[in-house]
């Protein structure tokens, strides 16, 4: 009873809020993000490959080269936190239920993402893309929606996978 | 009045304890006692505006570490330690439908 007063009272008076905040918007989750971050990795490689093919760097290109690897690193470092949100926020008991091997693809993400933010590869951050887009498959087949895969329509023109939402 | 305060819970990181729509009462003049573990304040914090939270552990040196009621929460290290002029008050009374 005190809870239908008070809510009469704050729809007239409105009381102050204490938020009880989620780390993102509360079952707002999609692999886009960590896909995007896997095609930034393989961007900034073939940006890379593009500058050591010179002979020598001068000095802006040389700026550009670090930039170039924090922009890899940082990014590397995103598909592992956006999968890890997934993983440890979305994934539960039905989902691991239906699709058994998501704890070793997550895990598999997880050194994949290690290994290409450790070298200069473009087959290796490749092959995190692959595996990215097999848990993207997963996370929308959960969900009940259809997937097709497409060629991102931008460098560095890679197939992603993506939901059918029409 | 009488360092009491009402507030309305928003978003749905101390679920089920506090769902999000419900009320709650505040005390500030309990903050005479010492915070501890397991007790839900109401905090002013730099980064996330007026939140509530539930102590997770007061550390050695008085600083206050809270967390979230499950795990849509931001997390203990995300929420950072806040000292105790942070804090608005004690949550003394929830007021919720009662069937949530």
């Amino acid at each position: 009873m005190i809870f239908e007063i008070l809510n009469k009272i704050d729809a007239k008076y409105p009381f102050e809020h204490a938020g009880a905040h989620c780390d993102i918007p509360c079952k707002i989750y999609d692999p886009i993000t960590a896909q995007l971050a896997v095609l930034t990795m393989i961007r900034m490689v073939d940006l890379i490959n593009e500058l050591t093919a010179k002979e020598s760097l001068t000095t802006e290109e040389q700026a550009t080269f670090l930039r170039l690897v924090n922009e890899k690193e940082a990014h590397g470092n995103k598909v592992k936190q956006e999968i890890q949100i997934i993983w440890g926020d979305y994934i539960k008991q039905p989902q691991l239920a239906s699709h058994q091997n998501l704890h070793s693809l997550t895990h598999n993400i997880m050194l994949a993402a290690s290994y290409a933010k450790q070298y200069i590869n473009r087959e290796a951050t490749v092959e995190l893309l692959d595996k990215v887009n097999q848990f993207a498959q997963i996370f929308w087949e959960t969900k009940g929606v259809d997937v097709y895969r497409a060629t991102c329509p931008y460098p560095p023109a890679e197939s992603l996978v993506y939901p059918v939402l029409k | 009045m009488f360092g009491l305060k009402l507030l309305k819970v928003t978003g749905e990181s101390m679920q089920p304890v506090l769902p999000a729509g419900c009320f709650i009462l505040v005390a500030k003049w309990l903050l005479i006692f010492p915070v501890k573990s397991k007790q839900r304040l109401v905090i002013n914090h730099p980064k996330y505006g007026v939140i509530v939270k539930t102590v997770a552990i007061v550390d050695k040196n008085d600083l206050i570490w809270s967390r979230g009621e499950n795990n849509g929460s931001l997390s203990i290290d995300q929420l950072g330690p806040v000292n105790k002029a942070q804090i608005v008050g004690r949550v003394i009374g929830v007021f919720k439908l009662k069937n949530i």
